[in-house]
């Protein structure tokens, strides 16, 4: 990572941590993510009882929610941050004489994009500590187990930074092509829908949850993300964005 | 420093910049003046590699466009439109930023800030977030931008567009500062006597140049020299006798005034003086009419535009 990179990281994480729509956009969720699967315990434990094994659909749904919020979190948090990123710059025209720069586009969207992947999966595995330590005080070591194992933390270590990576990439690309950010927060719905699916896959039972198949699907995720990278990098034509933004 | 051939760029049907051809010398401050939407600012932002000619070539401090952006873009600086700064971030740390982008080197990086914060009045500011600047403050802070990285080139878009008088002065007088470290500067301007006063030599340019030369040298071109002399009282047939002199082009008399072309007006002068005192007239004052470069500019983009 050369110093333009550092740079251009510094920089944004300066402006995130003044915007305060920035930082609420990030940090509601994560209060949201890490209460709620304590609060699903609580309301399961009920129906359980004290000392009852959790039976395999409970664990499953369980299990679907987690996902669900542990590979939506980190989503969710780098989209506001690359369209604040991408159409702040537009905003502000400050992106023409950071163009005219010998900064390559590479190193701008690297540095844009770890600018915002790194601190959202740092906030979704933080959130992930603080929501097992809350299953654990409301349900105890059983129910911790639900969420505290190897397939887990196969998905928290490498299928939420894949994920994190694409989400962020595809709203660069939305972002370079919307004029402000919420129009391209709204396009961000559709990033989230593989999330989606992959939480109802594993609730319905349709997609078994081993530590292979996260290997497998991060694996996969990081191939599409490499290759996003490279339509992104090929889509964000300098000279487009400085005639077409107004 | 700065050349080029042919440059053109079309917007789909809108032809922007249509085949410029001029050149700079080491030092030079060209003014590039002509009406809003002439295509001065997309002329910078090919010379400055931002976007790409539709045709023709150029050169920027010895590299060809087109083929060594990057070198380029370390070797300019560009003063934009708009001064496209970081709202909420502090004037060091906007600088600091650019700096780090330019690859200006760490120990170097400070004195340099602090060298032209220093020189623009903005050093006691250095911690305040630009949001908080005026109008003036923000592009001299996009002029300080400009120079960090200390560029042999600078192209300058509108520089004291929307300032106030004060403010106004002292981005001039910080262009003439450019001008004696010997800096090329490409200056993009609608303000006369901003040109007239900085520029060594303007680019009348509307999508394509229409002349090119000193300001002296288009006034010259366009209305010659003209001799005024003022006389105590009117003189008949004073203007019969001063056209037959060999460099009087024309004379036109109005009571006391006498105006009168002529091909070189130093000269011509003592000779129509003299005309004048053989014929029993007493003159007052001899001047030369200056025009004013607004009315070079008008006479040449009016007539390019009929």
């Amino acid at each position: 990572m050369n110093d333009r990179v550092k740079a251009i990281i510094a920089k944004e994480w300066e402006e995130a941590r003044k915007n305060s729509m920035v930082v609420l956009t990030a940090v509601i969720p994560a209060l949201i993510f890490s209460v709620m699967p304590a609060f699903m315990v609580w309301s399961l434990r009920g129906q359980i009882g004290p000392f009852g094994a959790i039976p395999d659909e409970i664990s499953r749904a369980l299990f679907g929610q987690f996902l669900m919020y542990f590979i939506l979190l980190p989503v969710i948090i780098p989209s506001t941050m690359a369209s604040y990123s991408i159409i702040g710059e537009k905003q502000n025209r400050s992106l023409e004489p950071l163009l005219a720069t010998p900064v390559t586009t590479e190193e701008l969207l690297l540095g844009k994009s770890l600018a915002s992947v790194i601190p959202s999966v740092a906030l979704a595995w933080l959130t992930y500590g603080i929501s097992v330590a809350l299953v654990h005080a409301v349900g105890g070591p059983r129910f911790v187990t639900v969420i505290w194992r190897p397939e887990a933390l196969a998905a928290m270590l490498l299928l939420s930074p894949a994920m994190a990576v694409l989400g962020m990439l595809l709203m660069v690309l939305i972002s370079a092509r919307s004029h402000d950010p919420r129009e391209a927060q709204q396009w961000s719905v559709f990033i989230v829908l593989p999330a989606v699916g992959l939480s109802l896959g594993v609730t319905m039972g349709k997609i078994p949850v081993t530590v292979g198949l996260m290997v497998i699907a991060a694996a996969a995720l990081a191939i599409i993300d490499v290759i996003m990278l490279r339509v992104v990098v090929a889509m964000f034509q300098r000279e487009l964005i400085l005639t077409r933004w107004k | 420093m700065i050349r080029a051939i042919n440059l053109t760029k079309r917007f789909g049907d809108n032809l922007a910049v249509d085949g410029l051809t001029l050149e700079t010398s080491d030092g030079e401050v060209l003014g590039l003046l002509g009406p809003n939407g002439a295509g001065k600012t997309t002329t910078i932002r090919m010379l400055a590699c931002l976007i790409a000619p539709t045709a023709g070539e150029a050169w920027v401090a010895g590299r060809r466009v087109g083929e060594q952006n990057d070198a380029i873009r370390a070797e300019i600086g560009i003063l934009t439109e708009a001064p496209g700064l970081y709202d909420k971030l502090s004037a060091y740390r906007n600088l600091d930023f650019f700096a780090r982008m330019y690859g200006v080197p760490a120990d170097e990086r400070e004195k340099r800030i602090q060298k032209y914060l220093t020189m623009l009045g903005l050093w006691e500011k250095r911690n305040d977030p630009v949001g908080t600047f005026s109008k003036g403050m923000r592009q001299k802070m996009a002029i300080a931008r400009t120079l960090l990285h200390e560029p042999r080139v600078l192209f300058l878009d509108e520089p004291t567009s929307g300032l106030d008088p004060e403010a106004a002065k002292t981005v001039r007088d910080f262009v003439e500062e450019l001008r004696g470290q010997g800096r090329t500067v490409l200056l993009c301007t609608h303000n006369l006597e901003e040109a007239d006063r900085l520029c060594d030599r303007i680019a009348i340019f509307k999508s394509r140049l229409i002349d090119l030369g000193t300001a002296e040298a288009l006034r010259e071109k366009l209305f010659g020299h003209q001799t005024v002399v003022r006389l105590r009282r009117p003189l008949a047939g004073i203007d019969e006798a001063l056209r037959r002199l060999p460099l009087v082009k024309s004379v036109a008399v109005e009571g006391e005034t006498i105006t009168i072309d002529v091909a070189r007006s130093g000269e011509a002068n003592p000779a129509i003086v003299r005309m004048i005192v053989e014929n029993g007239g007493e003159v007052m004052f001899v001047e030369e009419k200056r025009h004013s470069l607004e009315h070079v500019y008008l006479s040449l983009v009016g007539g390019s535009a009929q």
